[in-house]
């Protein structure tokens, strides 16, 4: 009798704490959305920081929206061509050796350095470059800090390629690289696309790796060596003055800026799980 | 009868093991040969050594020599992936490409630059001689996945057939088919003699007798037995082939 | 067959050569991140004894002065709450997960975990300042100044929210996903015939899994909090926006505390106008990928080998 109390017990903890859990990502989604949509105007998209705007007057943070999709988008075209190659070289050429484990233990070692930690190097390297806090900068560093989450993700789906449709193609008589390009990232194609996303994502989201790289600017960049807003930066920066019409904003913001992060792991899981017609197993 | 390929001394050594002693044997133009043999004998390796996939086993060192029309095919200037258009080879298991049934096809040929209307010639070559044309020539944009399993080894067997080999080596080409598809598929390696030298690896000694025009027989890694399948079968030399031949489990 | 393919083998060969290329560089890259800022830092360190850096506790730069221990503390603190917070929940929602839960509550819950992996750290910041600063100003702060005064690293005289507290916190939750996910495939590695051995002893499911998966797969769950702490160590925007940034060790957890990411954070647009400044913060960075670099290789090899050997 006891022990079945006990089993009732702790099958009664367990199911509280994964409520919990589920509840604290409820909790944190509902909290921006309630405190953000009435915040959230059309001007807001739309516009950019006119005069008087971080004292409460009008704009939006156009600026922002559209620095980060500029920022996203060329860190994770950049970090793609990195690791595309870096993945299929460890997949179809190292293979399982020992050489392969030691490369990958030292990605592992780089998806863990903490995004400040790029964003310092970052600043070191724009400083080697000559380069001021701009777009260009901002690129090159978020794209280093998507680099291991996008190769972890790349390499996991390229592993699973079963090695049978890699001998196919050598059976007919293809080199390593034709294998590679048209028979295993073919086949791994919805889950690269899906690291793809993951990275976007990660790399939009991520504050402090921009904080001294991008800069910060009221206008909409129109060249690489301009300074660039970012959506998370105008939240820090909203909530960093004194007036409540402004925090008002910083909560909009956070609103887009998760609505952005969760269209993208939305589609990101929408890609793993279809678009694979090709595909066997 | 003129031998297309000569396997002469040939060890292969696995991590230091042994897994085939000193194999001599030719293997003649244009007929069917088959190796027999229970499972770990050391077939399928055979098999391998004769188009170089081997090399993709790490570990794997081979010794002796095997010529394909009088060329050392493990001499140092020879181009493996020619080698292997030359040497076809079809699995045990399908493995369609990840996409088209006609893409599956073309796939060989395209890597040697054949385009434009060759190339749909040589698909619909490729897939008659398979004898998956008839049903497939109205769903060529289909995904080969959505094929049939017997379907998708006649379309592994037509994708080989695409990049004009000269020999053709089966590992087990129907053990994972049904009955009936296991047939189709047969039939089909029947034919092909006719314009290809087959090497077929098989467990299942029926097929071996209504396929093969010779038989290697290996046991252990060793060539145990070797001639005609009349003379494998009816007249068996070796005590472990009587054994084999006999349905005795060895 | 003598080279006749020989364009389609070059094209191999090249593509070989450029592939290589860039796994050196993202091979390298974690190194030259450490070599990096070991050179920007280097001026300081020849400057000030490396005991006089972790150890003092004055930071006034404008003077020369580089104490980085109220930081260091800072951090400690932090991350000393968020895994005592975490781990409890991770362990059992991964216990859940693993052991108990239906295939359908699995591929709701999985999904969920993930996404909370993906939520910006600034929306974090913005969760912690709407709702769990409110909280323990307007709270736990009051509760605690009036009832436990005599209890040690809980005792305080006042609280604004902004504390170590609502940093640990939120860094709690952001370290979810990291230890749930791989606790739960670390308990589902224990393979089923060790626990039907003990399930056909008559043992209950919590038996089974208090006395045998729990054992066999510890290596694997201490890898998972390892994990865990230097993913909360390195954290910065959302502990930035909720720790309060006072440059002093704190006391209780209802103090204010200064970590060392944002402590980077906050200053970098400053250095150039300090002698040093720049060289101070690079090296805390510096320090801060050396703590994390060693939590995250013990986690992956030495917890990772004796996970091997311990399950398979």
């Amino acid at each position: 009798m006891k022990r079945r109390i006990s089993e009732y017990i702790f099958i009664g903890l367990t199911t509280a704490a994964t409520v919990i859990v589920a509840g604290c990502l409820i909790a944190i989604l509902a909290a921006v959305a309630i405190k953000g949509l009435p915040a959230l105007k059309w001007s807001m998209i739309t516009q950019s920081p006119t005069g008087g705007y971080y004292l409460g007057g009008g704009g939006g943070i156009a600026n922002a929206i559209v620095g980060s999709l500029y920022l996203g988008l060329g860190a994770t075209a950049l970090a793609l061509v990195i690791s595309l190659p870096t993945c299929l070289y460890l997949r179809v050429y190292l293979k399982k050796g020992r050489c392969a484990s030691w490369i990958r233990l030292s990605l592992d070692v780089l998806w863990g350095v903490p995004s400040i930690v790029f964003g310092a190097f970052g600043f070191t390297i724009m400083v080697l470059l000559g380069l001021r806090a701009s777009l260009l900068a901002g690129i090159i560093t978020v794209a280093l800090f998507e680099l291991p989450i996008m190769i972890r993700a790349m390499d996991e789906v390229l592993t699973m390629v079963p090695s049978e449709l890699e001998e196919a193609a050598y059976a007919l008589g293809a080199t390593r690289f034709e294998t590679g390009a048209r028979v295993v990232l073919r086949q791994a194609l919805p889950g690269l696309v899906t690291g793809i996303l993951l990275a976007f994502g990660r790399g939009i989201g991520d504050a402090a790796s921009v904080l001294f790289t991008a800069g910060f600017t009221d206008n909409i960049p129109c060249s690489l060596l301009e300074p660039a807003a970012t959506l998370p930066l105008a939240i820090f920066f909203h909530l960093g003055t004194p007036f409540e019409e402004v925090h008002q904003r910083a909560y909009a913001s956070a609103l887009i800026l998760t609505i952005l992060v969760l269209l993208a792991s939305t589609l990101a899981r929408v890609f793993a799980t279809r678009f694979s017609k090709h595909t066997w197993r | 009868m003129k031998a297309q390929i000569e396997v002469r001394n040939l060890s292969l050594a696995y991590r230091g093991n042994l897994a085939l002693k000193d194999i001599g044997v030719d293997i003649p133009e244009k007929q069917v040969t088959a190796i027999i043999g229970p499972s770990g004998c050391g077939k399928s390796s055979l098999l391998r050594c004769l188009n170089r996939m081997i090399d993709l086993i790490p570990g794997t060192k081979v010794r002796g020599k095997v010529t394909l029309d009088g060329e050392d095919i493990y001499g140092s200037r020879v181009d493996v992936m020619d080698l292997r258009k030359r040497v076809g080879m079809i699995c045990q298991k399908p493995v369609p490409l990840p996409m088209s049934i006609y893409e599956n096809v073309a796939f060989g040929p395209r890597l040697y630059g054949v385009h434009g209307k060759a190339l749909k010639h040589a698909v619909e070559r490729s897939l008659r001689s398979a004898g998956l044309w008839e049903e497939v020539k109205d769903r060529l944009k289909e995904p080969a996945i959505r094929l049939s399993i017997g379907q998708q080894q006649r379309l592994c067997l037509a994708r080989g057939l695409a990049v004009e080999p000269e020999v053709l080596l089966f590992d087990e080409p129907t053990s994972s088919l049904d009955p009936v598809s296991a047939r189709h598929v047969e039939q089909q390696v029947a034919e092909l003699k006719r314009d290809y030298t087959v090497v077929i690896v098989t467990h299942d000694l029926h097929q071996a007798k209504r396929v093969a025009d010779h038989v290697m027989f290996l046991y252990l890694g060793e060539l145990i037995e070797n001639g005609t399948t009349t003379q494998v079968f009816e007249s068996p030399q070796d005590y472990w082939t009587r054994m084999y031949v006999a349905g005795a489990g060895i | 067959m003598y080279m006749t393919a020989g364009k389609r083998r070059i094209k191999d060969i090249i593509a070989g050569r450029a592939m290589l290329v860039t796994t050196a560089f993202s091979t390298g890259l974690v190194f030259a991140i450490a070599m990096g800022l070991y050179l920007r830092a280097r001026p300081l360190l020849a400057s000030q004894p490396l005991f006089g850096l972790f150890f003092g506790e004055t930071w006034l730069p404008s003077e020369g002065q580089f104490g980085l221990k109220p930081f260091i503390v800072g951090t400690v603190w932090v991350t000393a709450i968020a895994i005592i917070i975490a781990l409890p929940l991770c362990l059992l929602t991964a216990v859940f997960l693993a052991e108990y839960a239906p295939q359908r509550v699995r591929s709701i819950v999985k999904p969920l975990i993930d996404l909370l992996a993906g939520i910006p750290s600034v929306v974090y910041g913005v969760w912690g300042i709407l709702v769990v600063v409110p909280f323990i100003a307007d709270r736990l702060g009051p509760f605690a100044v009036a009832n436990l005064k005599s209890v040690p690293y809980l005792s305080t005289e006042y609280s604004a929210g902004f504390s170590v507290l609502a940093g640990g916190v939120v860094l709690a939750i952001m370290v979810f996903p990291v230890i749930i996910s791989v606790s739960e495939e670390v308990l589902r590695a224990v393979p089923a015939e060790q626990r039907e051995a003990a399930l056909a002893l008559g043992a209950t499911k919590f038996e089974t899994i208090r006395k045998v998966v729990i054992r066999k797969a510890l290596p694997g769950l201490l890898a998972a909090v390892v994990l865990g702490v230097s993913r909360a160590l390195g954290e910065t925007m959302a502990v930035l926006m909720v720790a309060g940034n006072v440059p002093m060790a704190p006391k209780s957890v209802f103090d204010a505390c200064y970590p060392l990411p944002a402590l980077i954070a906050n200053n970098y647009g400053e250095v150039m106008s300090i002698p040093m400044y720049d060289s101070a913060l690079l090296g805390s960075a510096l320090i801060l990928l050396i703590f994390v670099l060693f939590f995250n290789i013990a986690a992956r090899t030495v917890f990772g080998r004796m996970l091997r050997e311990h399950i398979q």
